[in-house]
């Protein structure tokens, strides 16, 4: 299902990847935890709490597409199928070390559900009863979002199933709500 | 009730790369930026965060390591510090560091020639903000769980050369 291009893009993350220098994912996993207990000291409400994560989320995905084309040279995408195969896979074996995969497609093509597999951000973690409700997922959300919306598609990215739930993976979906147009034209 | 105490435990080392660390660090320091009014209060909410990671990080580096008894302050320091929780937390050859006895008497500094997790982070920015106190957090959140009354600062080796980022862990051993 995945195009040539994404294959091969795929392998060129998979190259980069090992190459970075790397710190330990618990540093990661820890921060984030600690993180979202700050955020949580400034407001009560799960939903302004999701809220900012999703902003937060957001500001990352701006910069980490530059960042990712400056190190992985391909071929321009010939679909939103294809850019959210190259997201999905190579995005996140770039920046994560591990790939996600995409499950499904609806028939306009506009929606795709994915699932990522060992998601750092969420090992060990549960989540109280008193904060059901509570996004864990909602940066990485985020940053789909933002780095989606950099090359113009403005989309909804939502967590499907999350493992801090209880279920066995984490599950998002990517739903294209319109195409954007370049301010200056090319 | 299944959950995350039926899950085993990490065996191997995961990493993840220092980028993807950095910008999650960039945007938690503009986080904390908005909620405090001065450098100190940032540093200290910096220092704060990393304290909380740093007593959790003291089990996690003993799970991989034969336990041992350890009373003397420079030998925690040494091993459980440089030795353990820089070898857990970056790769070899990321961070270099060195231990030194500091001039006040039971005082160390762990000199780091250049910073790992601020890296991208500019240092004109803020006066001479050091972001390094998250890791001063950390190490003062894995001394203190070892028993040792310390406080932990960073502070830039050189305060004129803003080409470097090279940074000293003051750490003070309160008399208990």
């Amino acid at each position: 299902m995945p195009t040539k291009n994404a294959q091969n893009v795929l392998k060129a993350s998979e190259a980069a990847y090992s190459k970075l220098p790397k710190v330990s994912s618990e540093l990661l996993t820890l921060t984030y935890g600690v993180f979202i207990q700050q955020i949580f000291k400034t407001t009560y409400r799960i939903e302004d709490v999701n809220a900012k994560l999703l902003e937060i989320g957001q500001n990352m995905g701006l910069r980490i597409v530059d960042d990712f084309l400056s190190h992985i040279v391909f071929e321009r995408c010939s679909s939103f199928t294809e850019t959210c195969q190259i997201l999905v896979g190579s995005g996140f074996m770039y920046f994560f070390g591990v790939s996600g995969t995409i499950l499904s497609w609806n028939e306009e093509n506009s929606q795709c559900v994915f699932l990522l597999k060992h998601n750092l951000l969420n090992n060990f973690v549960e989540i109280p009863a008193h904060l059901e409700g509570l996004k864990y997922n909602n940066m990485l959300c985020g940053v789909i979002k933002g780095a989606l919306n950099a090359i113009n598609f403005k989309v909804k990215v939502e967590e499907v199933e999350s493992t801090v739930y209880g279920a066995n993976d984490d599950v998002f979906s990517i739903s294209l709500e319109e195409l954007l147009h370049d301010e200056t034209g090319e | 009730m299944s959950s995350i105490f039926s899950q085993p435990l990490p065996s191997i080392k995961s990493r993840v790369p220092v980028k993807t660390f950095s910008l999650f660090f960039c945007e938690l320091i503009k986080f904390f930026n908005e909620q405090t009014n001065s450098v100190t209060e940032l540093q200290q909410m910096l220092s704060d965060c990393g304290k909380q990671i740093g007593v959790r990080f003291l089990e996690l580096i003993s799970i991989t390591e034969r336990s041992r008894r350890l009373s003397d302050p420079e030998d925690i320091i040494q091993k459980v510090v440089c030795k353990s929780l820089f070898g857990f937390l970056f790769d070899r050859n990321l961070a270099k560091i060195s231990l030194e006895r500091a001039r006040q008497k039971n005082d160390y500094m762990i000199k780091l020639k250049e910073a790992v997790l601020s890296q991208y982070i500019s240092q004109q920015s803020y006066g001479r903000f050091n972001p390094e106190f998250f890791l001063a957090g950390i190490i003062e959140g894995v001394l203190q769980s070892c028993g040792l009354n310390v406080q932990v600062s960073a502070y830039y080796q050189d305060r004129n050369d803003l080409e470097t980022t090279a940074t000293a862990f003051y750490i003070k051993l309160e008399d208990s």
